[in-house]
């Protein structure tokens, strides 16, 4: 009952999420009016951004995993 | 690695969403410009920091049921990992709302409650640091984020619907969520989610893995 | 339980009249606080804005509700504490505890009301509205700062803890009832603050079943 109470409340607040908004339309996707880095796309460059990026993640996510590494050989090297 | 398939779905989303959320097309839309691309980085990280606080909701109920420490465990790690997502997200925010706002703080009250949701579980762990006795911690800690998160979900949802907000269609006002997504821009939105959450989680086990090495040794110690 | 909830109420009274020095040592609080604001802002009756009335209003509010609330819990030593675990289900405490709550944070803002209208003077356009919100108001303040109380209560009585527990749970509930006393000081309609009245009064009702809830798992331990 309690639960029920709590879960009813619950949906009560979410449905306030409903609201209206601007669709985005294909229009806005060929709409040239609007400023964009297009030069440096048509120069490639776009692609050094994404690799540095990339790279970063990169070497974040393999210090992640040699950090899950360790902690595996840790806990097998501590049988319970 | 143990059961390694998520954590390589993880970085394969992750990859995929920096490549595509960066090179796709996007929509052209005046203010935003490029910077629509802020939506799978910035937003993606409060869907991330959500849905981690829900798995810690998660598990401090299911400490309360079970009295099991494995599970307060879960929920500290999660909490802190959506923490770091929060702060991520909040400083993210500003710098887009700089851009797009005009100002680094523009009171909106969408940033207004995520800034009262981090103080929230900042209490949180300034709680937690002054028990010492592991139980009680664990227990009031769990009875404490059950009832902030109880808090905070109408906080952020309810709250800035009924102000007007520079966020979603409230006020007409071309910030980036009068827009609704199109087709286009969700094949990179919900991967991302997916993706940050994911990373989030893993995160988080590596820190519960840590602590319960941590756990083992202490109780050696003190049987030796 | 109805019956038990209505001992463990005049319990409360009971206790508050006996040790009258606390329930007195809060009322002057309330008063010298709106005082203090008085000679602060230097403002003569009328002379405040009506945002600021209300802002600082509901910030004396608040103080002394935490400062009122949290006593419930801390005030009481653990004999006694012990005592009531042996005779009271942790239900009737806890709602027992929300309801005298509520009743003294309405008294105090009625106080701060009558004060603030003496010396600041009285903006208010619509009483009704402004007079139902404080009631709406006094409840979420005590379900959500009696449950907060017994938190800190368990983590050693500390008033620092207290406080920063308290205040980011309380946000939304005194960001509903700022505003929905701005449309009373304003006078408007009661059709525009329906939406914000129930949202408050669902918050609350979030607020105290969660509390409820969660009660006996602290009161255990």
């Amino acid at each position: 009952m309690k639960k029920l109470v709590t879960i009813a409340l619950l949906v009560f607040s979410l449905s306030a999420l409903a609201q209206e908004k601007t669709p985005v339309t294909a229009a806005d996707y060929s709409n040239s009016t609007v400023e964009m880095a297009d030069v440096m796309r048509s120069e490639g460059k776009i692609y050094v951004l994404v690799g540095i990026i990339v790279i970063i993640f990169a070497g974040i996510t393999v210090y992640l995993i040699n950090i899950d590494r360790k902690i595996s050989k840790l806990e097998r090297n501590l049988p319970s | 690695m143990r059961q390694s398939w998520w954590k390589i779905i993880a970085i394969a989303l992750l990859l995929y969403t920096l490549a595509a959320g960066l090179l796709m097309d996007a929509p052209r839309l005046p203010i935003l410009n490029e910077t629509i691309r802020a939506l799978h980085f910035h937003v993606t990280m409060w869907f991330g920091m959500i849905l981690m606080l829900v798995a810690a909701v998660y598990y401090s109920i299911k400490y309360l049921r079970t009295n099991d420490i494995l599970c307060d465990d879960l929920a500290i790690e999660f909490t802190n990992a959506a923490i770091l997502f929060g702060v991520l997200g909040i400083t993210t925010g500003m710098l887009w709302a700089k851009f797009t706002w005009g100002d680094y703080w523009s009171g909106d009250p969408k940033q207004n409650a995520s800034a009262i949701g981090l103080l929230m579980y900042f209490a949180y762990l300034i709680l937690r640091n002054s028990l010492t006795d592991t139980q009680q911690r664990a227990r009031i800690g769990a009875i404490y984020n059950i009832f902030a998160f109880a808090a905070f979900i109408p906080l952020i949802f309810v709250l800035p619907r009924l102000t007007d907000s520079l966020h979603p269609g409230n006020g007409g006002n071309p910030g980036f969520n009068a827009y609704d997504l199109d087709s286009n821009l969700r094949m990179i939105f919900y991967p991302a989610i997916i993706g940050w959450t994911l990373l989030g989680t893993w995160i988080a086990t590596l820190r519960v893995r840590a602590r319960r090495i941590e756990r083992t040794l202490e109780d050696r110690f003190l049987n030796s | 339980m109805l019956k038990e909830i209505s001992v463990l109420i005049q319990k409360e009274l009971r206790l508050e009249w006996r040790q009258k020095y606390a329930l007195n040592g809060i009322l002057l609080y309330v008063v010298s606080a709106v005082f203090i604001t008085y000679l602060s802002v230097g403002a003569k009756s009328g002379n405040l804005s009506i945002n600021s009335w209300n802002a600082l209003y509901w910030i004396i509010i608040l103080f002394s509700a935490v400062n009122a609330v949290a006593k419930s819990f801390i005030q009481e030593h653990q004999g006694r504490q012990l005592y009531y675990y042996m005779i009271a289900s942790p239900e009737a405490i806890i709602l027992s505890k929300m309801i005298y709550n509520t009743g003294l944070t309405l008294v105090l803002a009625l106080l701060g009301y009558a004060v603030f209208s003496v010396i600041l003077g009285n903006p208010v356009q619509d009483q009704g509205l402004f007079l139902l919100n404080l009631i709406l108001g006094s409840i979420g303040f005590s379900a959500s700062l009696t449950m907060v109380s017994g938190i800190a209560s368990k983590a050693g009585n500390n008033a620092t803890l207290m406080a920063i527990l308290s205040f980011p749970v309380i946000i939304p509930i005194l960001l509903m009832a700022i505003r929905i006393s701005k449309n009373a000081l304003d006078g408007l309609d009661w059709s525009v603050s329906t939406d914000k009245l129930l949202a408050l009064a669902a918050i609350n009702a979030i607020v105290a079943v969660t509390g409820y809830i969660l009660f006996p798992y602290l009161w255990r331990s």
